[in-house]
């Protein structure tokens, strides 16, 4: 397990000011279409963007203060872990040219390897059972309706 | 008095139809599945299957949902006395005394007075729920938009108590939660807003896909970082206490009760809290204090018995207000709200039939759950030999379909993912989550009651400490805050003192 210095909370506050910042503009666009200043589409994104520059300031400079370091996994854990997410992501893209059936059966090969370290062949057999089960109880069963893609 | 146990005979009767008892069933096995298997939390677990209750009517989906929730209590007792692995913060007091049990071979009796200890609190607890929620219920009934304002407010109460020692950040993940909730349309125009002139942000985040996404996704990354191993146990002796362990347990049940109980009604009063004050108090009165930590029966029995008390006490302020006291009971919020039920005083006027039948069915669950725990705990230990190799995967695409299924929309499932990569960073820099989903939540009601106060005052703030419910609850919220702040110190130095400083009281 490596330890690195905390610089991500710096960053946080920053999107934060953002955040606050793209709030406050948006209440000030909606504000001429309502006829108070406190009741409207525009009063509560007005609030807390203006709440939420406050906090973001108070945590920009409280923060150098304290001295948490983060744990991260070793490179080749993380490596794991990126592509896991990667392999979701695509399965989540593919599912509507291709359905549900496909990219679930697909994706779930290198999913099993990824989490089990499992043989390839052993993986294939694992999410065609997998995928069947899927299918039959969410899709069959519940009636889940998936885009139908090629299947 | 005398009406709500009428109202709760007639929830009976309609809690024992065969197929809210299967619902009931069915949640509870859920419930002790996912307590005892690694990687899913019981909030986790909600939010994936809320989508998929679709097919049932509301009474029978939260009969089922509700469940799951202290089913999750239950079997998460299991791991922690049997691996030494709490399932969350408020487990570890179980840990202390549970684990070395199980080491000398007793594992059997502390499961057995653990479940005992749960039972007979929940039971307790659900008695409280009935004689408490209608009560509040009814005072509740005379509150307007400003009143509703402020127990939003109240609800930062929670905010501190779920954000750990980082109050700062819980803070601003609270104010995030808030800003999430009003992208879409507006709720007076019906302009679009903070949308970016996205097609797809104009319908708004769907909770379902944050909630999924910050609870579940980062679980199971965690689970494959830290490779957790399935459940091997060696023989644990019978799970039924003998009469000495009965005795000795008895009176930690009953004080374990009222601690988690009385806690669990103050808004937002974290399990955690309950746990740790329950085990300093058994520490203390024990008369050999130097068997704990090294398996005393009372250090299981009444951090349990706080743990299960405080979840049912939890239903009190989410029934009656509206106020979701722990992540779980969070996800139920939006549960309740997808069905198009509002939690607080109108809910017991309006929907007195669903109501009771859900808190009839509590008491039915929790016998199933002793039923179901005692006599087949083998079973269970068996089932959580499934290797995480295999269990990680099908999370993920449970994940997938629960974040899809919610609205059949697959801009959710890339939402869900988004914010499982935010929730796993989150994590790992000491994020509490919880304040964001909760004013996610609570956001709308939020807005609508200051828009309608606004209205009805014209622009005048002194409305909320002109009317003297809105202004008395003001006073509580900071009280409150006081109050939860000074306890969660005291709570943080156990919880130090007990697993170390690496321990998050927001988790």
């Amino acid at each position: 397990m490596k330890s690195r210095p905390l610089g991500f909370d710096h960053a946080v506050a920053v999107i934060m000011l953002v955040v606050g910042v793209i709030c406050l503009f948006e209440a000030m666009r909606l504000l001429p279409f309502s006829n108070s200043l406190l009741s409207g589409d525009h009063a509560l994104p007005g609030i807390t963007g203006a709440a939420m520059i406050i906090l973001g300031l108070i945590l920009f400079f409280t923060t150098e203060a304290r001295s948490i370091r983060v744990r991260f996994p070793e490179r080749p854990v993380v490596i794991r872990l990126v592509v896991i997410l990667g392999i979701l992501t695509i399965y989540s893209i593919s599912i509507k040219p291709l359905g549900y059936l496909l990219p679930t059966g697909l994706c779930g090969i290198p999913l099993f390897r990824m989490f089990g370290g499992y043989t390839w062949g052993r993986c294939t057999a694992i999410s065609i059972i997998c995928t069947a089960g899927l299918y039959t109880v969410f899709v069959f069963g519940l009636g889940m309706s998936f885009p139908r893609g090629l299947f | 008095m005398a009406d709500s146990f009428g109202m709760l005979i007639q929830g009976f009767a309609q809690a024992l139809s065969p197929m809210n008892l299967v619902m009931a069933a069915t949640g509870t096995l859920i419930g002790t599945l996912v307590g005892v298997l690694p990687g899913l939390g019981s909030a986790s677990a909600i939010a994936i299957l809320i989508p998929v209750t679709a097919v049932l009517d509301p009474t029978q989906a939260i009969i089922m949902l509700s469940g799951i929730y202290y089913g999750a209590q239950y079997g998460g007792s299991t791991t922690s006395i049997l691996l030494n692995i709490p399932g969350e913060t408020a487990s570890i007091p179980t840990c202390l005394d549970g684990h070395p049990m199980a080491k000398q071979g007793r594992g059997g009796p502390a499961l057995g007075i653990s479940a005992i200890g749960s039972f007979s609190a929940g039971i307790l607890g659900v008695f409280g729920l009935a004689f408490f929620a209608p009560l509040f219920a009814e005072q509740a009934l005379q509150f307007g938009p400003p009143e509703y304002f402020a127990l939003m407010i109240l609800s930062l109460g929670i905010i501190v108590n779920f954000s750990g020692e980082y109050v700062i950040k819980g803070f601003i993940m609270g104010v995030l939660g808030y800003i999430l909730s009003m992208v879409g349309m507006g709720i007076t125009t019906g302009l679009p807003r903070l949308t970016f002139d996205s097609m797809a942000l104009a319908r708004g985040f769907d909770s379902i896909a944050i909630i999924v996404g910050l609870f579940a996704i980062p679980e199971v990354l965690k689970g494959m970082e830290e490779k957790v191993v399935a459940i091997s146990t060696e023989d644990i002796g019978s799970v039924y206490p003998g009469r000495p362990d009965l005795k000795r347990s008895f009176w930690p049940i009953m004080r374990g009760w009222a601690i988690g109980f009385f806690l669990g009604l103050l808004p937002g009063c974290s399990p955690v809290v309950s746990t740790f004050m329950s085990y300093d108090v058994e520490r203390k009165v024990s008369r050999h204090p130097e068997e704990f930590g090294h398996g005393a029966i009372e250090g299981v029995a009444g951090p349990e018995a706080a743990n299960n008390a405080n979840s049912q006490a939890g239903f009190i302020p989410l029934f009656s207000f509206g106020i979701p006291a722990s992540p779980a009971l969070a996800v139920l919020l939006a549960g309740l709200m997808i069905y198009g039920l509002q939690p607080g005083p109108m809910l017991f006027q309006q929907e007195g039939g669903f109501v009771w039948t859900v808190i009839a069915s509590m008491f039915i669950g929790n016998a199933m759950l002793v039923v179901f725990n005692l006599p087949f705990i083998g079973l269970w230990v068996k089932i959580t030999r499934i290797p995480y190799g295999i269990l990680g995967p099908v999370i993920l695409f449970l994940c997938v379909i629960g974040a899809y299924s919610s609205r059949n929309s697959l801009f959710d499932v890339y939402t869900m993912i988004v914010f499982g990569v935010g929730g796993y960073l989150m994590q790992k820099y000491e994020w509490p989550i919880v304040p964001l989903v909760l004013c996610f939540i609570l956001g709308p009601t939020l807005e609508r009651a200051w828009i309608q106060s606004m209205s009805m005052s014209r622009d005048s703030l002194l409305v909320f400490v002109q009317r003297p419910v809105s202004c008395g609850i003001l006073i509580l919220t900071i009280v409150l805050i006081l109050l939860s702040a000074k306890m969660m110190k005291r709570t943080k130095k156990l919880v130090v003192a007990a697993a170390g400083d690496d321990v998050s009281l927001s988790d």
